[in-house]
């Protein structure tokens, strides 16, 4: 069989591309069905450095973005500006990065496995299973810097295979600089991408022993490039994030062994205080946070149980991976090249550690490194099926994949809107194209807060200019909006506009009622009549 | 010699953590079901025709009907008796390590009652979601898994550096199951022994 235009094997990569980017392009403005908070603050403040040169808050340049309870690293936000720039401040923009660097991360796994196996059957297989993988989609359609990171990550470690086989030291230099930017794009990375290198030194001593001097240099780079987020960890703003959810918290221990007093009868609860202490408590919170990652229940049927962060009812991976898998780790060690298998397990090991220091777990965002070694493995599984075993089963095999595929597709263009909507904040776009276009009868239009952060959606929303909004705005309010809390006096204000919680009983006029995709009412909004 | 001493020392081992952990669960009044209930099926058809734009839509037939959503609700049943946290609390990280590495060595080695045994194994894992039973299901479960790390021994007889990690995982795994005594992923309710 020919191709006019491509010869078969790029014809089949060149399909899995676009089958690849149309799954996670496909209505991204509307699906996921709202803009989070973080995706509206990450926009905004790509525009505003677009305009200004500095954040929303006035702070020119940033390396570190404050956000809501937390720091967000340069990386999403300063690669977001030229689509901002290009197609303005709009959901499309803002997740744009993710659908493009998804995509071309499908590309990287196949080159990096074509180069390592020489086998571009296996190559294929598993850049297709990265195709059509939930757990990368799902990461993919939204501002999720983990997606950038996982693409930053491989693209760096396929430059340092090709330093390793051309013997060329710029690729293993510019590999080693985008393996230290990858801690500038998301959090896991600060712990996962020092700990990989380290494994991959062991892995490839003897090469890297050959040109100490190169693995001196690179080193030094790796280090020069760490500094500022090595400084930023030990600050108060670096490590608020992961003292509030970490597994090393007192508290919880604390109440952890007073359970165990309760319940227990003498003389275990005197010897508690022994027995019940902190190191081992911790160590067995760990050991059951990493397991959770590798359990049945989360990697193939009900995933992350955060609604942003996975279909819920369907698992991290598809459901057809689990024979694969399982076929792929006892051929693993037929692959050739054993160090490159062994580089997978440690990467397949090591990819969870990031998620496990933190509450919750099992946490796909924070793993979602783990996704290419468990394609690649797959893949293996799947070059085994395709190729080695009876026809018949390799047939039903195509056929179980398309089913589950086609299952999978419905849920996340059919379903996924209407379910999710609440987790991804919908009814806020729809509420403020409301009041923007009706805020000008008014003094005042009162917001409440009870949803959160309104004043970054407005923001967003109303692309108000980010200089005006850096002199005279604050969260409080801008312009003439106001947010409040719901006991705020504001019912002798006539003239003024509310957008209410539904909840809330409001002496007023109803103006309008803002539903999200699920049909729940999310806010009213009142006229205020000076009624108390 | 040596060889048959340390042999001998870790089955003894292993087998007072198993006996450790059976007579912690003779407390246990209530112990966790697995059974699987055959409405889980309908409630999963019905959830998700609820979000489907037009859940009479040939689409949302052919992909939410009981024939897609039953191997989905039985494979979840299942998969809850091979999770990480019920494995921890029926055998203790030294059991669970063991059973992974008597797993790799019998389909490495392609061991006839090696998969045989697998297969029980399995079976015994159906027959917990099919069956009212939770006592006798635990302790078939736990006698199984106990029984499977018996095939990790010559693992930990191979050199000194691996015996010293058995025996790590022994007292770790004691006293894992020291704190655990309450079993909430086997055991409703428990009584203190």
């Amino acid at each position: 069989m020919s191709f006019p235009f491509l010869n078969r094997r790029n014809f089949f990569l060149v399909s899995i591309i676009v089958l690849g980017f149309l799954v996670r392009f496909m209505n991204i403005s509307t699906n996921p069905p709202g803009l989070y908070w973080d995706e509206a603050a990450i926009g905004y403040d790509s525009y505003s450095i677009l305009k200004t040169g500095a954040d929303h808050r006035g702070h020119f340049l940033p390396l570190f973005f404050e956000s809501f309870g937390d720091w967000k690293l340069p990386g999403y936000e300063y690669l977001l500006v030229p689509f901002v720039g290009v197609f303005g401040l709009n959901e499309l923009s803002v997740r744009l990065p993710n659908v493009i660097f998804g995509t071309l991360t499908v590309l990287l796994v196949y080159l990096l496995i074509k180069s390592q196996t020489k086998n571009y059957k296996l190559a294929l297989s598993a850049a297709f299973l990265l195709a059509i993988s939930p757990w990368h989609i799902q990461f993919s359609r939204a501002a999720f810097e983990s997606t950038i990171a996982l693409f930053t990550f491989t693209f760096a470690l396929y430059l340092i295979y090709k330093s390793i086989s051309s013997k060329n030291a710029k690729f293993l230099i510019l590999g080693v600089i985008l393996m230290a930017l990858t801690q500038y794009i998301y959090h896991s990375y600060r712990i996962f991408t020092p700990m990989f290198l380290v494994g991959v030194g062991f892995i490839y001593r003897d090469f890297f022993l050959k040109f100490k001097k190169l693995v001196v240099t690179t080193a030094i780079i790796f280090l020069i490039v760490s500094i500022p987020i090595f400084i930023f960890s030990f600050t108060k703003e670096g490590k608020d994030r992961a003292i509030s959810q970490s597994t090393f918290n007192q508290a919880d221990f604390e109440k952890a062994r007073l359970k165990f007093d309760q319940f227990s009868k003498p003389p275990f609860r005197f010897l508690s205080k022994y027995l019940y202490n902190k190191p081992l408590y911790t160590s067995e919170v760990l050991l059951k946070n990493y397991l959770d990652h590798f359990s049945p229940t989360f990697l193939f049927f009900k995933g992350d149980q955060v609604g942003r962060h996975s279909q819920v009812d369907i698992g991290q991976i598809n459901i057809f991976e689990l024979p694969l898998i399982i076929i792929g780790l006892f051929c693993l060690k037929n692959l050739k090249n054993r160090k490159f298998m062994y580089v997978l397990l440690l990467w397949l090991i090591l990819a969870p550690i990031p998620a496990v220091i933190v509450n919750p777990t099992p946490h796909a965002n924070r793993a979602l490194q783990m996704v290419i070694p468990l394609v690649i493995i797959s893949g293996i599984g799947l070059n085994y099926i395709l190729f080695k075993s009876q026809k018949i089963i390799a047939a039903l095999f195509c056929l179980w994949i398309v089913a589950v595929f086609l299952i999978y597709t419905n849920t996340l263009f059919g379903q996924y809107p209407k379910k999710f909507a609440a987790d991804w904040q919908d009814g806020n776009r729809d509420m403020i194209n409301f009041i923007s276009s009706v805020s000008s009868k008014y003094k005042k239009v009162y917001v409440t807060n009870t949803a959160g952060v309104p004043y970054i959606y407005l923001l967003f929303y109303t692309k108000y200019d980010p200089s005006t909004y850096q002199k005279f705005g604050s969260t409080k309010g801008f312009g003439n909006y106001e947010f409040v809390d719901t006991n705020a006096k504001i019912y002798d204000q006539k003239n003024s506009l509310y957008v209410a919680p539904v909840w809330q009983k409001v002496n007023g006029n109803l103006q309008r009622v803002i539903y999200d995709s699920k049909e729940e009412p999310v806010y009213n909004i009142w006229e205020l009549t000076g009624n108390k | 010699m040596k060889k048959k001493l340390l042999k001998t020392i870790i089955f003894s081992l292993f087998l007072s953590l198993f006996a450790f952990r059976v007579w912690q669960a003779s407390g246990c009044i209530s112990f966790k079901s697995f059974l699987f209930d055959n409405q889980r099926i309908t409630t999963n058809v019905e959830t998700s025709r609820q979000y489907e734009k037009n859940p009479d839509g040939l689409i949302s037939r052919a992909t939410h009907n009981k024939f897609t959503a039953a191997p989905y609700e039985f494979g979840l049943n299942i998969s809850a008796l091979l999770g990480s946290k019920y494995l921890l609390d029926l055998i203790g990280p030294l059991g669970f390590a063991a059973a992974l590495i008597a797993i790799y060595y019998i389909i490495t080695q392609r061991l006839k009652l090696g998969f045989i045994y697998l297969a029980i194994l399995a079976l015994a894992q159906i027959r917990a979601t099919l069956f009212t039973s939770s006592k006798t299901d635990m302790l078939i479960l736990c006698t199984l898994w106990f029984l499977l790390c018996f095939w990790s021994l010559n693992f930990f007889t191979k050199n000194s550096v691996r015996f010293l990690v058995f025996a790590l995982l022994w007292l770790y795994s004691v006293w894992f199951f020291f704190i655990s005594w309450q079993m909430p992923e086997i055991c409703n309710e428990i009584f203190f022994k």
